[in-house]
């Protein structure tokens, strides 16, 4: 298994080099959310007369944190992409002719890539998160914060792999990740942090699993959750990756039963 | 002109059947885009919670130039040909268009533009709009919604015929296509009052992506705000401006193209 996966890393390895350039300039374009995002919250903070419980350097670590767990589990959002291309395009076919399990062949192979891009990125992230004085003073937070990346990834991984397996019995499934990322966006604390929605809305998104993409590592990055509330929270999280992994089983047994690949005779 | 707009209706209705083929997708599709155009709605609402209006600007008049933007974004895919000309180009593509009697951009345009994707954000943009003027008390003339459309439609031609100018510079560097697609990345910025940006930021985004022709001022003149000293004369100019380059930069191009299509 781990033989495995070395072999699988060394694949992504080569694969990421290839195209470096292109993830290179990916992040000339990251600071255009963040010039944003500061700027607009910047002039709220002038003007408003309430406190929004976060101050202006907060907001700033908040949207470079997301961009730092953005890079992570990009490889993650394109999966449902690349099930439906494998379902429909019966490329699904090689993976069953082979002693491979598909989703945890998927699973490992975009783990193995989020790993090489979380090293990368940190080269670039780190040195810029000191001169501008956004690390964490206490390395305790470093270390609670590599969990919550673990398991940011995992929920989008089978949000996506969930999505793409229902293309067994749909023809097309990419609007319903369209859908799937624009609740991602809302609900996840992409577009605003969490804490500054209505309590309907912040209430609605706790019992979902989309705040453990962007909100959860985000908040324990900046130290907003207390020590006694990360174990909860971290439960409910584990107990979200648990319910995916089962239902992507279920999908994925009775899928193949129906599945019936195109070509031949 | 008669033969040349039966090819355009002729592309129109071949995209529209192929962006309607799967039935379920396409109904599917447009919840997923009033979806996606409420996060706006979310983003201001949230924000205004803690003040009143932004840099001057109230929740509607937001609404409002929410809106535009979206509506500018659906007229924008008129020209989304423009993304793909250098794969086109190393595809061999460009020489089947130039060895036919219509004119180059129109087949390059023509065939590459998603028409249903264009109209569900015309529609939703004009809808916005419209909510945007149930929360706000002043309503627009005719005159001001006539110079607010000249506006859009004129900022859209210019930021485009910018990228286009990017898109073409293909026939002498080859892939371009990630440069157009980085220019494209900016477009965040056309969501929100560039009134509220520094001054170098409103001027980058006035001569050299004139993203504030196709939100901002058009929001303003439909909102009753008052525009900066002069700004008719830099729209004109604006647009003259990539009209001119572009069309030296497309001659520029195509006479220096050795191809069999050439």
């Amino acid at each position: 298994m781990s033989h495995n996966f070395l072999a699988l890393l060394h694949i992504q390895w080569t694969d990421f080099r290839s195209y470096a350039t292109g993830w290179l300039s990916e992040f000339l374009v990251l600071p255009i959310r963040l010039f944003i995002v500061v700027t607009v919250f910047g002039l709220v903070f002038r003007t408003s007369p309430v406190s929004l419980g976060y101050t202006i350097q907060e907001i700033g670590i908040y949207y470079f944190v997301l961009l730092f767990v953005g890079r992570f589990i990009d490889d993650a959002m394109t999966v449902a992409y690349q099930v439906w291309d494998d379902i429909q395009g019966g490329d699904l076919s090689l993976y069953l002719a082979r002693p491979i399990y598909y989703p945890l062949y998927l699973f490992l192979q975009k783990l193995s890539s989020a790993l090489i891009k979380v090293i990368c990125t940190s080269i670039l992230f780190v040195p810029i998160a000191v001169v501008v004085d956004w690390c964490p003073h206490n390395s305790v937070v470093l270390l609670l914060f590599l969990p919550a990346l673990l398991i940011a990834f995992c929920v989008t991984f089978l949000i996506q792999l969930n999505i793409g397996l229902l293309s067994f019995w749909l023809e097309k499934t990419l609007t319903l990740r369209d859908l799937a990322w624009n609740l991602n966006a809302v609900l996840s604390g992409w577009l605003i942090p969490l804490a500054l929605f209505p309590s309907w809305l912040v209430t609605l998104s706790n019992w979902l699993p989309f705040q453990f993409v962007y909100y959860i590592p985000a908040s324990v990055y900046l130290g907003k959750l207390l020590a006694s509330e990360i174990l909860p929270v971290y439960s409910l999280g584990i107990m979200w990756v648990v319910f995916g992994s089962a239902s992507a089983v279920i999908l994925y047994h009775y899928g193949v039963l129906h599945y019936d690949a195109p070509g031949g005779n | 002109m008669i033969r040349i707009t039966r090819i355009i209706v002729r592309y129109l209705m071949l995209s529209w059947r192929m962006q309607t083929q799967f039935t379920v997708d396409f109904f599917l599709s447009i919840l997923q885009f009033m979806f996606y155009t409420s996060l706006t709605l979310i983003f201001w609402s949230t924000v205004l919670q803690f003040s009143q209006t932004f840099d001057g600007w109230s929740f509607g008049e937001l609404i409002v130039l929410n809106g535009i933007s979206i509506l500018a974004t659906g007229i924008s895919l008129s020209f989304f040909g423009f993304t793909q000309l250098d794969k086109r180009l190393a595809r061999g593509e460009i020489d089947r268009l130039l060895c036919r009697p219509i004119p180059l951009l129109v087949g390059l345009l023509g065939e590459s533009m998603p028409v249903v994707s264009a109209v569900q954000q015309m529609l939703t943009g004009l809808i916005i709009i419209g909510i945007g003027f149930t929360s706000t008390p002043y309503q627009p003339d005719i005159e001001h919604i006539v110079f607010a459309s000249i506006t859009l439609i004129g900022g859209v031609l210019a930021v485009n015929l910018g990228r286009g100018c990017v898109a073409l510079l293909a026939f002498r560097l080859g892939r371009t296509g990630a440069i157009v697609n980085f220019l494209f990345r900016f477009d965040e910025f056309q969501k929100y009052p560039l009134t509220a940006f520094s001054s170098p930021v409103r001027l980058i985004f006035t001569w050299l992506l004139p993203l504030i022709l196709i939100s901002t001022y058009p929001a303003m003149l439909l909102t009753g705000k008052l525009l900066p000293k002069g700004w008719e004369i830099i729209t004109v100019l604006v647009i003259i401006l990539w009209l001119v380059l572009f069309w030296f930069i497309q001659n520029q191009m195509l006479h220096s193209y050795e191809s069999t299509g050439n």
